[in-house]
């Protein structure tokens, strides 16, 4: 019995060895074969394959190190030089940019053309300007426009009657640009006696507005540590209670400066080193307190008007190529847009804690609502703007688009308003047309070609029915009144 | 008998007129094709216009590599130092680094001409087509980049697959004398 056991045992024993080799040997073959396989592909890659890595580094184009930051003595080494041009007895004023309460929209009672006559509103006046987009503000029957003079190499802030066009003063002083998009691309500030100007190498000037005689300047640039725009400035400058009011980015976020001395009142701190884009300050109430509302490169600051003090700010909304101005939708609603894909933003202020909380409200893509170049325009509660796809579209502010005006209607990077109840847009070959501003239907009232060259995208000024509109090259007065 | 002999019977003036209507037809036929062949020939091509830069072209044309590449009009390019078409959107800086190039792969060289200005050139040979750049450089600039079929790489198909692939029906025959259709100021 023992001796059973035993050899029972030692076949079990066999047994299990045999199990351990055939188990050893399962895995042997596939190991093998790996192994093979391995060595095969590596033979493969390192004798038959080549793969050519290009490492794309910094500094491949040969840009050089640093450029020079300006060139010439800024605004005070201009001079002055008079014509016999004389201002219009007409009172109303297109005072700076998107006109005097900075929204885009006249509130002169001025019947506007229900039909334009054949061959067109009838031309005031016409003016040759360097090739830029930079558009005019109206002062005391007087227009004035920094233009670029390419012969003298200078920038030139020129004044002219509202009348006939005819110049009446002219201050240039030197800067050294090339054509780049255009040169000049901003509007003036006119107010208080003073007109401000931002030149396309982000020299400020301000002068008085009758005389033309030069107060002071600076080059934000050299002053401030600025970063140049991108095609150059495209900031328009505000005056407020006889101060300008200038977003320079780099050492101050924003200043303010008297205009009567050009001493600078305040200024905001700049912690993050955001910069300037071509965006301009929107000025603004919120909770019985006036703000200045400025998108810099690296997000949007709502800046106390009495002392600069940072009230809030938020980088939801950044893009260092942002063009459009934010425009005020009531209530604290603040409305973004931008190009380059970027689409829009509503966001509404609120108080918390005695302090001003920003809240973003919705976003919208670009194919729904994006403003590439120009401002859009609240109005009547609803917001009007150019979508990248060309069309004119009416939007609600809670983001839901109403209308939109079709491919047959299509109006590019060309700028637009609104007066007497009308939408004046202008489209990139200057064709003018004016749509009823109402939320129900696109309604195309009248249209007609007033502008002879291209890249027609100069913001517009509309005084007592006198339409300023450019092109890249001139500047046109129609009257598009219904006398 | 020698009378009859010479005479056609009805049967052999429609054989050999059968046999004579044959021959004018092969003959006719060979002519047209003949004169078709000495007159002008066709080839595909891109219509700029057209194309909204899909991307299809790099995915359909039968060649490995797709003859369709990105070809620029230099007159009609701003030379912007912030180039749409060689950029992404929001670059993290204004140079060559990879991470900040639109193109998959590289085949856009920047070169630095004079402040501001820098200038863009495809190198073919990288290029297959994509169209990133293409919709780039249309959608925020002046469109001075676009796609054409390159003729030195082109086979020619009878039946273009990426025409049959092509969304805007963008590819079209243009005369061999003519093969390109190129983008100006409009």
């Amino acid at each position: 019995m023992k001796l059973t056991l035993d050899s029972g045992l030692r076949q079990n024993d066999k047994c299990e060895s045999m199990n351990m080799r055939q188990q050893r040997l399962k895995w042997v073959l596939p190991g093998l074969l790996i192994a093979v396989g391995t060595a095969l592909f590596s033979v493969w890659i390192c004798r038959y394959q080549r793969f050519e890595v290009t490492v794309r580094l910094p500094g491949a184009d040969g840009r050089p190190a640093a450029s020079v930051a300006s060139v010439g003595g800024g605004p005070a080494a201009g001079s002055l030089q008079m014509f016999d041009g004389k201002p219009s007895a007409i009172a109303n004023s297109w005072p700076c940019f998107r006109g005097a309460d900075y929204d885009g929209i006249s509130k002169e009672n001025v019947p506007l053309l229900r039909q334009f006559p054949e061959g067109g509103p009838k031309k005031l006046w016409q003016i040759p300007l360097g090739e830029g987009y930079a558009g005019a503000t109206v002062w005391k029957g007087r227009v004035y426009v920094i233009d670029y003079d390419p012969a003298k190499q200078a920038d030139a802030i020129r004044c002219l009657s509202l009348e006939d066009g005819k110049e009446i003063w002219r201050y240039s002083y030197p800067v050294k640009i090339k054509r780049n998009h255009g040169m000049s691309r901003t509007t003036p500030a006119a107010a208080d006696g003073f007109v401000v100007t931002m030149g396309p190498k982000c020299h400020v000037c301000c002068l008085n507005a009758e005389t033309g005689q030069f107060i002071w300047g600076m080059d934000l640039v050299r002053e401030y540590g600025t970063q140049e725009p991108l095609w150059y400035a495209g900031q328009c400058p505000r005056i407020e209670n006889g101060r300008a009011i200038i977003a320079p980015g780099g050492k101050a976020l924003m200043i303010a400066v008297e205009c009567a001395t050009g001493k600078v009142v305040w200024q905001t701190e700049n912690p993050d080193g955001w910069q300037m884009t071509h965006s301009s300050i929107l000025p603004m109430n919120f909770a019985g307190k006036r703000m200045y509302v400025y998108c810099a490169s690296g997000g949007v600051v709502g800046v106390d008007a009495e002392n600069g003090r940072i009230l809030w700010k938020t980088d939801q909304w950044k893009l260092k190529t942002n063009v459009p101005t934010p425009v005020d939708c009531g209530d604290g609603k603040i409305f973004f847009s931008a190009g380059y894909n970027k689409g829009s933003m509503m966001l509404q202020l609120k108080q918390a804690g005695g302090e001003i909380v920003p809240q973003v409200l919705f976003t919208l893509k670009a194919n729904v609502f994006g403003a590439d170049q120009q401002t859009p325009v609240f109005y009547q509660g609803y917001i009007y703007g150019v979508r990248p796809d060309k069309r004119l579209v009416c939007m609600d502010t809670n983001g839901k688009i109403l209308w939109n005006s079709g491919e047959a209607n299509t109006y590019g990077l060309g700028p637009y308003m609104v007066a007497d109840g009308k939408i004046i847009v202008l489209n990139d070959e200057g064709v003018l047309s004016f749509i009823q501003a109402k939320s129900d239907a696109f309604d195309l009232i009248t249209q007609t070609k007033v502008l002879e060259g291209h890249e027609s995208w100069g913001p517009m000024a509309l005084v007592s029915g006198r339409l300023i509109v450019r092109d890249l090259t001139n500047m046109v007065c129609v009257d598009v009144a219904q006398r | 008998m020698d009378e009859k002999k010479n005479q056609y019977s009805r049967r052999d003036i429609l054989r050999h007129g059968v046999w004579g209507a044959c021959a004018a037809g092969v003959a006719g036929t060979g002519a047209i094709l003949a004169s078709k062949s000495r007159g002008q020939k066709y080839v595909w091509q891109i219509d700029p216009y057209k194309c909204t830069a899909c991307g299809n072209c790099a995915t359909f044309c039968v060649l490995q590599e797709s003859a369709v590449k990105c070809v620029h009009a230099y007159a009609m390019c701003g030379y912007c130092d912030l180039c749409t078409g060689y950029y992404r959107p929001e670059p993290k800086e204004l140079n060559t680094a990879a991470e900040n190039q639109l193109c998959p792969r590289g085949a856009i060289k920047r070169t630095y001409v004079e402040d501001p200005y820098f200038e863009y050139t495809i190198d073919e040979t990288k290029c297959n087509g994509c169209g990133k750049c293409v919709m780039g450089c249309t959608s925020f600039g002046n469109g001075s980049l676009f796609l054409q079929i390159r003729h030195d790489r082109c086979v020619g198909c009878n039946e273009c697959a990426i025409a049959i692939a092509c969304p805007e029906n963008a590819i079209v025959r243009v005369p061999a004398e003519e093969p390109y259709l190129l983008k100006d100021r409009r």
